[in-house]
């Protein structure tokens, strides 16, 4: 039985396998969902990261027309020579039938910068802070629709919890 | 506007109809994650003084659907125990319980992949116990923000399997929490 209509190009670094068993077509779904998942994880850290440019949540407001929700970014106006950096991505794309397209991306991420304007209360200690964060992305038909961020400023954080 | 064109090159290949030896593995590589995602909801509604009542869905379809109960292999009892316990937690303690009170703990959105758990969630309750240097206002508060899970599977010399929660990450709006009960940092 054929899976797929098409003849597949082979590789040296393909393992060989039999699509007509059940390990064959379990293996190679696997494979393309892998593959999928690891374009949405550049595609959504990508995103993140022209956001953290200059300008570049005007920009990607524009370009992708997302919902931003959970805390506002404020630190990119108290922050100068940001920095990003994706920790982690964790991927759940759907993948079956018409579900396709859809999926939500969790990525942690960290945030450098100096400190040259208020932030969260703070007045500006003109040293470099990080800030730790994470986003949940949502994707409908291989778009970002909404993202849910979450950040936290350990010195803020300190101050606060230390009363 | 911007697409994932590369991810979507990749999943145009995989037909729309799963055959249905991969539809039942794909069913039972979820299922522990589901299981996961359940124990993770009960453990934070537990946490936040709201814990989940009433019966889970099985339980009631067990009492009511016994006959049918016996052909269904979704049924059937997991060989893995989930144990959440204390898991080393990476990011910010969770010190608004100690001034709010009558919680109502909501998780809005849960994803569940390999062994990891994301949820967001919200809350409603009083400020009714001094927090971060604020007397009790008896004000409502709504806080929102996201824990998320990794989990680990290990093997008991039994052969049975448990999954236990080793790292954790909760991010909550603390400026947002700080404003409506009129607290400065």
């Amino acid at each position: 039985m054929k899976l797929f209509g098409r003849k597949k190009a082979k590789t040296d670094e393909d393992e060989p396998f039999d699509p007509e068993s059940d390990e064959g077509i379990i293996g190679y779904y696997h494979k393309y969902v892998s593959l999928a998942e690891t374009e949405y994880v550049k595609f959504v850290s990508a995103h993140l990261a022209r956001l953290h440019e200059p300008g570049g949540v005007a920009r990607e407001k524009r370009e992708n027309d997302f919902i931003e929700l959970g805390m506002p970014r404020t630190y990119l106006e108290a922050l100068d020579e940001v920095e990003f950096a994706v920790v982690d991505a964790v991927p759940d794309a759907a993948t079956r039938g018409r579900a396709r397209g859809k999926g939500h991306f969790v990525t942690r991420w960290t945030v450098s910068g100096v400190h040259n304007r208020p932030l969260a209360g703070l007045a500006p200690s003109g040293q470099r802070v990080t800030i730790e964060g994470a986003t949940f992305t949502t994707l409908r038909d291989y778009r970002i629709r909404t993202e849910y961020t979450y950040w936290q400023l350990p010195e803020l954080t300190r101050r606060v919890l230390e009363r | 506007m911007l697409m994932a064109d590369d991810a979507r090159r990749w999943l145009q290949d995989l037909p729309i109809r799963l055959p249905d030896r991969l539809k039942w593995h794909l069913t039972a590589v979820a299922r522990e994650d589901v299981k996961l995602a359940k124990d993770s909801t009960l453990w934070l509604h537990e946490i936040h003084g709201d814990p989940i009542t009433g019966r889970d869905k099985r339980e009631a379809r067990l009492e009511i659907y016994t006959d049918d109960l016996d052909n269904n292999p979704e049924e059937e009892e997991p060989d893995y125990t989930v144990e959440i316990g204390q898991p080393v937690s990476h990011m910010m303690p969770r010190d608004y319980l100690a001034g709010l009170s009558q919680v109502e703990f909501n998780i809005t959105t849960k994803i569940h992949k390999n062994a990891f758990v994301a949820l967001r969630w919200e809350i409603h309750a009083i400020h009714s116990q001094p927090l971060f240097g604020v007397p009790a206002t008896n004000k409502d508060v709504n806080l929102s923000g996201m824990t998320l899970l990794r989990f680990e599977q290990t093997t008991n010399p039994d052969g049975s399997r448990v999954y236990t929660a080793k790292d954790e990450w909760t991010y909550w709006d603390l400026p947002a929490l700080l404003e409506q009960i009129g607290a400065t940092p």
